[in-house]
This record gives C-alpha cells, sequence and structure tokens, in this order.
C-alpha cells in the first residue's frame, strides 16, 4: 500500500510541471467562453492522462521504475489506479470550473449529469483498451498511440453528445432514465469486466518485458 | 564466505547476441569488478540482477532471495547506478529526490545532503541540463543516500573527469569498509579496478571467462614476449592471444607455470595488467600490427 502511495505521489509530482496548461485549457473550453462543455469534458481528462503515461513511457523511465523496490505487478496495479484518479480528478477539475461558469454566466450551475456519467465511462473504457497497447507497443509507438488516443477521444466525445442530444436516442434516454439502477449495474459491470481483462493483458505483456 | 549475488547458469538470447549459461558469484564484503569489451554481456547481466531483463535459462538470487518476475522488494537493499540517465530529465534533482526518498525506508536525508555538497551538485538544476558527469554523480549519490548492502554500478566511471574518477574509488573503499556490504562495478576502463576490484569475473562475447580473485588472476597469466620465429603452431595453441610485430610477437598465456616451462629463457615474461588480458582474450588469435 505504501509503495502504491509513493507512486501515486510520484504521479502528482510529475505532472506539477502541466498544472497551468491544464488550468489555461480547462477555463477557455469552459462554459465561460463555449456554449457546450464537450470540448472541456471530452478532452481535458484525456490530455491529462496522456501527459501522465507519457512521463513513463521512455524505457530509461520504465528502467528507472523497475529499479524501485516495487514489483512490476505493483507498477501496472497503480498505473491503472492512478491513471483512473487522474480521470475522475480530471473530471471532477472539469464540473467544478464549468460549475464557476455556469453560476458566473446564468447564476445557477446546470451539470448535465447524464453527458457527464456517459462521458466518464467512455472515457475509461478508453482507458482500459489503451493500457494494453501502452504496455506492448511501449516507447516504440508511443507517439502513434498518443495521436490515436487523442482522435478517439474527440471523435468520441463528439459521438457521444450527438447520440445524447439526438432526437432518435430520446426513446433510449428516457429508457434508461427510468431503469437507472440497471443501467448503473449493467456499465458498472461492463467496466469491472473491462478492467479485469485489460489488466491482465497489460500484466502479462509487462512482467515478460525486458527494458 | 557467501555470496551477495548468485548467477546459475544464466543464458539469454537475442536476435544477434546470445548470453551463453554464465555462472558466477558476488562476494559479501568485496568488490566486484565486472569486465569485458562493448557487447560482452555486462550490462545485460546487471539488468538481469535488478529485474530488468529476464533470463531465458538458469536462476539469479540476490542478498538470499531467488529472483522471479514478482520479485521487488530485495531492491531497497541495493544502489543502483546505471551507465545511463534513468531519471526523469524534465525535473530537478531536488524533486527528483523527493519522488525517490519515499521508496526507501532507510532513507538518510543527511548523507544525501552530505553527497550532494560533496559532487558539487545544485538541487534546483534541472537534470536535462545537467552534464553527463553530473548526471552520473547524483545517480551516486542517489544510491548512497539510503545505505544500500549492495552497490550495483554499470559503467560509473564512464564520463567522469579523472580527479572525480580517484575520489568515486575512495568513496567505494570507504564504504566497503563494512564487511556486510559488496559492490559489482561494471567497466571496460580497467585501471579503475585495478586500484579497487578484489574480485574480477570477466565476460567476453557473452561467455564467461574468469571469475576470480584479481590477485590469482593476474598471477595465473603471463605476459611473453619474443621473436616471431619461436611461433609454431603448438606454442600458438599454448597463448590466449597473440599479437605479431615487425620485430617478435607478445601473447598471453593462460598458465604461467606452463609457460615458462615451453619457452624457458628465450622470451621476455611480464606480468599482464587486466587490460591486457582482457585485449588478448577478446582479441584471440593473431593479431598484426
Amino acid at each position: 500500500m505504501h509503495s502504491m502511495a509513493t507512486l501515486l505521489r510520484k504521479d502528482f509530482q510529475l505532472i506539477q510541471r502541466y498544472l497551468w496548461l491544464i488550468l489555461i485549457y480547462a477555463v477557455v473550453f469552459s462554459s465561460l467562453f463555449h456554449k457546450d462543455s464537450q470540448m472541456l469534458f471530452g478532452l481535458l481528462p484525456g490530455m491529462i492522462f496522456i501527459l501522465l503515461n507519457s512521463l513513463d513511457m521512455r524505457i530509461s523511465n520504465q528502467q528507472f521504475l523497475v529499479s524501485l523496490p516495487v514489483n512490476r505487478r505493483f507498477l501496472v496495479i497503480s498505473k491503472y489506479t492512478n491513471s483512473l484518479i487522474f480521470i475522475v480528478l480530471g473530471f471532477v477539475l472539469c464540473m467544478f470550473i464549468n460549475g464557476m461558469s455556469d453560476l458566473y454566466n446564468n447564476g445557477q450551475i446546470g451539470w448535465n449529469l447524464q453527458f457527464v456519467t456517459g462521458m466518464l465511462f467512455s472515457m475509461i473504457l478508453v482507458v482500459l483498451i489503451y493500457l494494453p497497447l501502452y504496455y506492448w507497443l511501449a516507447h516504440r509507438g508511443a507517439q502513434i498511440l498518443n495521436v490515436a488516443m487523442m482522435a478517439v477521444v474527440m471523435g468520441g466525445s463528439t459521438a457521444i453528445a450527438g447520440i445524447i442530444n439526438d432526437s432518435d436516442s430520446v426513446e433510449l434516454m428516457n429508457w434508461m432514465v427510468s431503469h437507472q439502477a440497471a443501467v448503473w449495474w449493467f456499465g458498472l459491470c461492463s467496466v469491472l469486466l473491462c478492467l479485469f481483462i485489460s489488466y491482465r493483458i497489460s500484466l502479462q505483456i509487462f512482467m515478460k518485458r525486458d527494458l | 564466505m557467501s555470496n551477495a549475488i548468485e548467477v546459475t547458469g544464466v543464458s539469454k538470447t537475442y536476435k544477434n547476441y546470445k548470453l551463453s549459461d554464465v555462472t558466477f558469484g558476488v562476494p559479501k564484503g568485496y568488490i566486484t569488478g565486472l569486465i569485458g569489451p562493448n557487447g560482452a554481456g555486462k550490462s545485460t547481466i546487471i539488468k538481469m540482477i535488478m529485474g530488468m531483463v529476464q533470463p531465458d535459462k538458469g536462476s539469479i538470487s540476490v542478498l538470499g532471495n531467488v529472483l522471479s518476475p514478482h520479485s521487488g522488494d530485495y531492491k531497497e537493499e541495493i544502489g543502483y547506478v546505471s551507465d545511463e540517465n534513468i531519471f526523469y530529465d524534465c525535473i530537478t534533482m531536488g524533486r527528483m529526490k523527493q519522488i525517490i526518498a519515499p521508496f526507501y525506508s532507510r532513507w538518510d536525508e543527511d548523507a544525501y545532503t552530505k553527497y550532494m555538497t560533496l559532487f558539487e551538485l545544485p538541487e534546483r538544476k534541472k537534470i536535462k541540463d545537467c552534464s553527463k558527469g553530473m548526471k552520473m554523480k547524483f545517480s551516486i549519490a542517489m544510491a548512497l543516500s539510503y545505505h544500500p548492502s549492495l552497490l550495483i554500478m554499470d559503467e560509473p566511471t564512464a564520463g567522469l573527469d579523472p580527479v572525480f574518477r580517484r575520489e568515486l574509488l575512495d568513496l567505494l573503499s570507504e564504504y566497503i569498509m563494512d564487511e556486510e556490504k559488496s559492490i559489482l562495478f561494471s567497466t571496460h576502463l580497467t585501471t579503475d579496478l585495478d586500484r579497487v576490484a578484489d574480485y574480477i569475473t570477466f565476460l567476453n562475447k557473452g561467455n564467461l571467462v574468469l571469475s576470480d580473485t584479481k590477485d590469482d588472476v593476474l598471477e595465473r597469466y603471463l605476459l611473453v614476449k619474443g621473436a616471431s620465429s619461436l611461433l609454431d603452431a603448438d606454442v600458438r595453441k599454448e597463448l590466449v592471444g597473440v599479437r605479431e610485430t615487425a620485430v617478435g610477437f607478445e601473447g598471453l598465456a593462460r598458465e604461467r607455470k606452463k609457460a615458462m616451462e615451453l619457452f624457458g629463457d628465450r622470451v621476455l615474461y611480464q606480468q599482464p595488467t587486466l587490460e591486457e588480458i582482457m585485449y588478448f582474450t577478446s582479441k584471440g588469435g593473431n593479431q598484426h600490427a
């Protein structure tokens, strides 16, 4: 547990230098300047996630991690845990900034919880696909993977916003609202299953990797 | 005498390179020099000990722990100095220390400050702005700041100026005063080992050539210099490597006694240095100058 906390601390220390970039992006793409918050919720958590993982992508930095008194399994677990923590923090930041700008513009906070939850779940799924690829391609495919990730995040956020706002989806949305518990359980179980599969694949790859 | 590291029958095959059935030990309480030309397998062995590379065959035990892909805790007792910078170079040395220190329960802030001052390293300088020597010094300072039982250093003196190289060797001699501590030190600058090493392990092209005390190694080999006319097939067979010049030859004999019986007083004998042993062994056969 101590190792996990120390690895999380390490990520916080490393990402500190990007804090201004993240905050500027968050403010510029908040509802203070944009009508919809798609660019904010769609891209900011993804950007934080990519920044976080880019820091450890170089083979020399992976050698550093493996030279620490932490076994490889913990390194993979911490990569997943920290990624999810940072994604959630990214969403919290988005909600906070958007809430504040809504309050400034309209005098009240108008969060679209369906949109935020949909984005969060899809972002988590993207992360669960990204991480095994990250371990598989390692430093060789780092840049390509990050560009592809941003494209998926951008395309994904537009697609989700489209689905939610589409008139054809109204029926589906209404059904989901009336069966919230079932939808939550289904979503949660799907994410957990994907998390397990994704983690096992990443672990399998990283345990055998020569650095 | 127990070993801090035991490497047993380790093999690893890459596309263009093979490490074959390497077995040696690093005795506790001593400095062991791992020597060999570039591509001999020194870094691969060190990376295996650090769990960065998995052997195809064989086993490695470090401070009593048999390594597996699940091992990790044993590194709390190891100070590792890589031949390249493995730290995050976009941050300062001070920030890097803040990242590393919490991983080690025996981290000693006073020792860290002492080494940073001794090595004249500014904490606020970004690692990417440091020279190769500074990066190496920082890596050494980090490795020594938690008092590890075992220091593993991959080419630590490469890129260092002669003054600091000598200071580092003094530092290592001081560190090894505690008989529970051990050092594995890979280098191709054998003069460093002439000064401080107790044991020598020599790798060449992925094979173990020898692993013994430095004194035994130096006593066993003999450098022979004589006229080319003495070189016939039988003589060549007795020599590990031969270098022929316009005026004669010099060769390295594997067994001192046998060489003296063979050549008698027809040649000049000389005590070879580690560098000469490495040179003749890695070049082998006939070399013309």
